[in-house]
């Protein structure tokens, strides 16, 4: 139960905490001390009221000495009678020592209770009992007693409490108006920090700054939220300039990449050109040696050739534009699959292909980098290659997975094979130059996911990598499907 | 059988007349307490001058003139007590001289043959002059007790308390009749 009212206080607005907070110590504060004020002054009140009485008692009983100690009734009581102009008194009597009374004072419309010394001085049921000795040079000569009705006690109380209740609820009201104007310059600074952190969160709006205002904590803390904001402003700022500085430069390098390719490859074609001319013309004229030594000039530029090729395709890897229709990557794998087929014939290798999703991309590119990989199973096979293609879905994006039953990679160049002209083996051994892999790696890359591999030396490899998705329902972009519908499970 | 009646029959008669007599004397007898105690609260509201003691530490004395009626009454009432720090003595005597000296003295009533004699000689006396002889105080000054409807009052001579040099409390005073004024007449 105290948990939740904490719960629940904690959660209400600050302006509200401190509102409650100062009042309940006011009012604890004011209620506590009234409540000191009115014990202490019932306390006080009846004590004063009893040594008043006890006094009273002690003065009249000196003036009945004579009286009580010869027995004088008429004395007695005419001493007595002088309790009249004391109100509170209701009545006296006085005894001699044998207990007798002596004399008596009743006030108006009083019946006696005082028939018997009551012997102590006390309060008992809404009454104070005064019972004194009389004594004259020391010597004991009777007592005398007073009853003393409290309703003067009880009323003057009544009128205290009822006063200290109107200066509570004063008190309050007064409390009440002064919290209101107090809290103020507690809160307002802090609501105004929050609601500009809230709109800065909201709206990214960096642009904006806390006011620096309010106590001294406050201030700390606009400051350094307006410091935090100066560099996020400034970091904005110079990641914007090098973003556009990335672009330019990767667009120089693109558009030298592509021009500088078709640049080298019109004096390649002259040498292959010129060679071959050389070849057919010339070739029988020339001896043994000299063509074998054109056979390898030939080869050599046509290996550039491909080469150049190659770069050219990697320049040619763009990013995919923004909102791009859905793929199929079923069709996908059927366009790569036909595109190898000249291999997969001759190495009788099997390809089986399982679900496969929509993904978002550009067409050529995914074939590309799926023909990429399957003919790289092919290539670096062992036995007759089978090979597997599959696909996860995680979150927002497919995990694609082709595998194979190859020759496997060891794990320390697991990294190595997707950096530019990275080959593990002689080029005697498998074909290629060495810029497949890095042409993957740029292609997923632009597509927004990753490329790895997985890999036992001996028994195979799985190369994998991630594509965005695409919901297929309304609204969707459009899929993109091949012409040819069959894929899965498909042997040559 | 006559005679065994007769013995029993005054046998009753004398019982019974001694019950009458013993009725007044058991009143007496409470009134003689009632006295005695009234004898001794007297020392309470009246103040004795200094020259009416021998010696600042001399004992406070009543003196019984005459024959005692109090019984044990006085001696076990003023057993142990004090006046103003001195303790109190019972002094009995047959004549003035024997009493001279008491700063209360009890005058008996078997002295009312020779009273004036013995209260001239006790005329300057710094004493209280206390009896319940008829129209005491009056005559002879002091306090003069009286009857009055079965309470027992008393009656005091203040210009006599004053020439002794004595000082009754105005509370007493108040309690009593005030009689006299001039001196004891012969």
């Amino acid at each position: 139960m105290k948990r939740r009212m904490r719960e629940r206080f904690a959660a209400l607005p600050l302006r509200r905490q401190l509102f409650i907070a100062i009042l309940g110590v006011c009012g604890a504060t004011l209620l506590f001390a009234i409540a000191c004020i009115a014990v202490i002054e019932a306390v006080s009140y009846r004590r004063a009221l009893r040594d008043n009485s006890v006094m009273l008692a002690d003065v009249i009983g000196k003036a009945s000495e004579a009286a009580i100690a010869f027995a004088d009734r008429t004395e007695a009581d005419r001493t007595l009678a002088a309790f009249s102009v004391d109100t509170s008194v209701r009545e006296a009597a006085l005894y001699d020592l044998g207990g007798g009374r002596i004399g008596i004072w009743l006030a108006a419309g009083e019946a006696s209770r005082l028939e018997r010394d009551p012997a102590l001085t006390g309060f008992d049921g809404g009454m104070l009992f005064v019972s004194r000795e009389i004594r004259r040079e020391g010597r004991l000569l009777g007592r005398i007693a007073l009853r003393v009705d409290l309703g003067g006690l009880y009323q003057r109380l009544a009128l205290l409490t009822t006063a200290q209740v109107l200066v509570l609820a004063g008190a309050l009201a007064a409390a009440i108006v002064l919290t209101r104007s107090l809290q103020r310059p507690l809160s307002d600074p802090i609501q105004r920090l929050a609601a500009t952190a809230r709109h800065i969160a909201e709206t990214g709006d960096v642009g904006t700054r806390a006011a620096e205002t309010g106590g001294h904590e406050l201030r700390d803390l606009a400051y350094a939220i307006n410091r935090m904001l100066d560099r996020i402003e400034g970091q904005n700022r110079t990641l914007r300039e090098q973003a556009d500085e990335l672009r330019r430069s990767n667009d120089e390098l693109e558009q030298f990449s592509y021009i500088s390719s078709h640049d080298l490859k019109e004096p390649l074609r002259m040498v292959s050109m010129y060679i071959d001319l050389l070849a057919t013309k010339y070739g029988a004229a020339l001896p043994e040696q000299a063509r074998g030594y054109l056979a390898t000039v030939a080869s050599g530029a046509a290996r550039m050739h491909s080469l150049i090729e190659d770069i050219l395709a990697y320049a040619r890897v763009d990013r995919p534009r923004d909102g791009a229709t859905g793929i199929a990557l079923e069709a996908v794998v059927a366009e790569a699959v036909e595109n190898l087929r000249p291999e997969i014939e001759r190495t009788g290798a099997q390809v089986r292909v399982q679900p496969l999703p929509v993904v978002r991309g550009a067409r050529s590119q995914l074939v590309q980098l799926v023909q990429n990989l399957i003919g790289n199973a092919i290539k670096y096979r062992r036995e007759t290659p089978l090979i597997t293609i599959s696909a996860r879905r995680e979150g927002d994006r497919w995990t694609i997975a082709i595998d194979d039953n190859g020759i496997g990679i060891a794990p320390e160049h697991l990294d190595r094979i997707f950096v530019m002209f990275q080959r593990l083996h002689g080029r005697e051994a498998y074909g290629g130059n060495g810029i497949g892999l890095t042409i993957c790696r740029r292609i997923v890359e632009r597509h927004g996911g990753r490329i790895w591999v997985e890999s036992q030396p001996g028994v195979g490899s799985s190369f994998r990598f991630t594509l965005p998705a695409v919901e297929a329902d309304a609204g969707a972009a459009p899929v993109e499907r091949d012409a040819c519908p069959e894929a899965d499970d498909r042997t040559p | 059988m006559e005679l065994l009646t007769r013995c029993r029959l005054s046998a009753v008669l004398a019982l019974a007349l001694l019950a009458c007599a013993c009725l007044p004397a058991a009143e007496a007898s409470r009134e003689a307490a009632v006295k005695a105690a009234f004898l001794h609260k007297f020392t309470l509201f009246v103040e004795w001058p200094e020259r009416a003691f021998a010696a600042p530490d001399a004992p406070f004395e009543i003196g019984i003139l005459g024959e005692d009626p109090f019984g044990r009454f006085l001696d076990e009432l003023i057993a142990g007590e004090t006046v103003r720090g001195r303790p109190i003595r019972l002094r009995r005597g047959r004549t003035a001289a024997e009493v001279a000296g008491c700063q209360v003295v009890y005058v008996c009533p078997s002295v009312s043959a020779r009273v004036a004699v013995e209260m001239a000689l006790l005329r300057e006396a710094p004493s209280l002059m206390v009896s319940d002889l008829p129209r005491f105080a009056d005559t002879h000054g002091g306090i003069g007790f009286i009857a009055d409807d079965g309470r027992i009052r008393f009656t005091l001579n203040a210009s006599d308390l004053e020439r002794r040099g004595l000082k009754a409390s105005a509370q007493l005073l108040a309690l009593a009749q005030i009689v006299g004024g001039s001196d004891a007449a012969r």
